[in-house]
């Protein structure tokens, strides 16, 4: 691989359509690996000076860290899998060059691996405060990850997540019985080769709607349509069911709904926040069809707004379910409802601000970094975290309202700009 | 006193880079003309007709049958249709029969015409296109055909100044002649047509007028007739202008 490859390839995923690709890239990477490692040495200090129980069960706690596992390393690789597109210029470029596979391959890992690096150099202080007495949940969080990444990747969602959630789940099951590492790794290895089946032999069959709509619907629904019948939305509502319906089965199984109430929410929003960072992207970022010849961007935002919602509405459903004998019913749909609006809004600033497209691994993740760390800074930053949870709901609502009017601006800001370099 | 044209373009200035800006000083099309945009790559023509359909900042003036589109974005654009030379100029989910009723009703909220009727419109340009892919969605549609929605989205409001980027692009012989012939029945009924093209021989057959771009400035401005009587072809004049041009 020469260095001019490695050039394009680290431009194209971290700095597509900016002005000086390599400087900008440079930059976003330093400013992620710094802000990675002052966000994991502040909360690894935070844990060790909160001075964590060390009776707590050993099943319990692997399960939770093991759920969190997934959820951070799986969600972030699921995000940029979702993006590593075989419609990538770049992609179909070098594979029409006279190149290696060897290369190929190099090519296809170097974004994905500085994510991971990016998000290790995040994780690893915390994890070495909560100096976990067993060693399988490590290795499942990485090989969630790398299953995710698999699974991103390729064809038929809904079987993948499938794969995901049964995965999981044997995975925690096995967990809480306490058996020896070798039973992970052989328990990886025929999922993570289904998994792959889908990435190395493509469906052959013809593209088919999932839904239609009514003719009179179309004005005020398209956008609906245009969600559920794109790969990366069906790919990432999927998976955020999946986790969603695994985190609250572990929360329901092993009686955590207690412990953090409403509390537990916050993983739905982060799965809503990583989700509707990517809703943007279906449309190009500059003279979108979607604005340009429909009905304008007002007319663009409320369509994607109301298509949006969904993807708010349906992941916190099962956590809701199982959360509902701990937590007053008024108050967990209070808060979560504020919450939920907060996340999607987030997400939608998020998508607006980067426009993650297919293929665009770099604006993918810091979309889904910014949108999801919002929602853990916001409430330290604007100190509403020391206060009682009636009175989160409130603020929530507020970042939900700041979010929804700096969209447009963003969008109107981004018209005024396009070929005026 | 003359009626306002189809499209009036007066000290329109779009600059696009350091080295590259557009200037044209006067552009007129009149109702029922037919012009065509020529010039060497790069050469301002995709940034004109970006700055036309009110898809790139500019400065200067632009009217669409009299109204500046940056005062009258609604009223102009419910007079223009656009067909790009970009195939994902649509939504690639939906189907195109979606897509024409998403138009359709878009339109008809804003007051530009009667979906009954634009479907009529709609179902004669796709049969004088030979285009049947209703159930198909866009995005996997062929090159050819994804032209064919976008002629067809482009028409079905009942435009007054259509403007066109590289028709030939992606149609095959048969479909150019019809589009050919759907833009000629529509300029004798006092259409406009704008079409940028680098095709030189196919602006000679296709277009009354001629403008030919070069480095962002207009070189030429007149009638085919008067071109191909002083140069022989359309062509011709074209390497004779750009070969003064280049030296």
């Amino acid at each position: 691989m020469t260095s001019r490859l490695a050039w394009a390839v680290l431009t194209t995923s971290f700095a597509s359509g900016t002005r000086r690709p390599r400087t900008t890239a440079t930059l976003r990477l330093a400013a992620s690996f710094i802000a990675a490692i002052f966000l994991g040495l502040n909360l690894a200090g935070s844990l060790r000076r909160s001075g964590l129980p060390t009776n707590l069960p050993a099943d319990w706690l692997g399960a939770l860290v093991m759920t969190s596992g997934f959820v951070l390393f799986g969600l972030i690789l699921l995000s940029i899998g979702a993006a590593l597109s075989r419609t990538d210029a770049l992609a179909r470029l070098i594979s029409t060059l006279p190149l290696p596979a060897s290369t190929r391959r190099l090519v296809a890992l170097i974004p994905p691996a500085i994510i991971l690096a990016v998000t290790l150099a995040f994780a690893t202080p915390v994890v070495m405060v909560l100096e976990l007495p067993f060693g399988p949940a490590y290795f499942l969080a990485g090989a969630g990850a790398a299953l995710a990444l698999v699974l991103a990747t390729g064809h038929a969602p809904a079987l993948k997540a499938l794969v995901f959630a049964v995965f999981t789940g044997t995975a925690i099951w096995l967990l809480t019985r306490s058996q020896p590492a070798a039973v992970y790794y052989l328990l990886s290895l025929p999922f993570l080769s289904l998994a792959s089946r889908g990435h190395v032999r493509p469906s052959a069959r013809p593209h088919r709607r999932l839904i239609q709509l009514p003719e009179r619907s179309l004005p005020r629904w398209w956008f609906v349509l245009k969600l559920v019948r794109n790969r990366r939305s069906q790919l990432a509502l999927s998976f955020s069911l999946a986790l969603s319906v695994i985190t609250a089965t572990t929360i329901a199984w092993r009686d955590l709904g207690a412990m953090a109430g409403a509390g537990w929410l916050i993983m739905s929003a982060v799965l809503t926040a990583a989700v509707a960072c990517d809703v943007r992207g279906l449309s190009p970022r500059h003279k979108a069809p979607e604005v340009e010849a429909l009905g304008g961007l007002r007319y663009f935002l409320a369509s994607q707004t109301r298509a949006a919602i969904l993807i708010a509405i349906l992941p916190p459903l099962p956590l809701i379910a199982v959360l509902l004998p701990h937590v007053p019913a008024a108050e967990l749909l209070t808060y979560g409802l504020a919450l939920q609006a907060a996340a999607l809004m987030l997400g939608l600033l998020a998508g607006a601000i980067f426009v993650p497209r297919d293929g665009d691994t770099g604006a993918q993740f810091f979309a889904a970094t910014l949108s999801t760390s919002a929602l853990f800074a916001l409430p330290k930053l604007t100190g509403f975290q020391s206060q009682p949870l009636s009175h989160h709901a409130v603020a929530w609502l507020a970042v939900a309202l700041t979010a929804l009017a700096l969209i447009p601006l963003i969008e109107t800001f981004r018209r005024h700009r396009y070929a005026t370099i | 006193m003359r009626r306002a044209p189809a499209l009036q373009v007066h000290d329109l200035q779009v600059r696009r880079s350091r080295n590259f800006a557009l200037n044209v000083d006067s552009l007129w099309v009149d109702k029922g003309s037919v012009l065509c945009i020529a010039g060497a790559n790069g050469s301002g023509k995709t940034t004109l007709i970006e700055a036309i359909v009110g898809l790139t900042p500019y400065q200067g003036s632009i009217r669409i049958m009299g109204r500046p589109i940056d005062l009258y974005p609604k009223q102009a654009k419910a007079r223009l249709g656009y067909v790009p030379d970009d195939d994902q100029w649509f939504v690639p989910e939906l189907t195109a029969a979606e897509y024409f009723a998403l138009l359709s009703s878009v339109y008809e909220r804003s007051g530009v015409s009667i979906r009954a009727h634009m479907s009529k419109i709609v179902q004669h340009t796709a049969d004088r296109l030979k285009f049947k892919a209703f159930d198909q969605q866009l995005g996997s549609l062929s090159h050819g055909n994804k032209k064919k929605v976008q002629i067809i989205a482009a028409l079905m409001h009942e435009p007054q100044l259509v403007v066109v980027d590289e028709l030939r692009n992606g149609l095959d012989p048969l479909a150019i002649r019809a589009a050919e012939q759907l833009f000629k029945s529509l300029s004798a009924r006092g259409v406009a047509v704008v079409a940028a093209t680098h095709d030189l021989w196919w602006a000679e057959r296709f277009a009354a007028e001629i403008v030919m771009l070069d480095q962002g400035r207009v070189i030429l401005d007149a009638p085919t007739g008067t071109i191909t009587a002083e140069s022989g072809s359309v062509e011709a004049k074209f390497l004779a202008l750009y070969g003064a041009a280049r030296d």
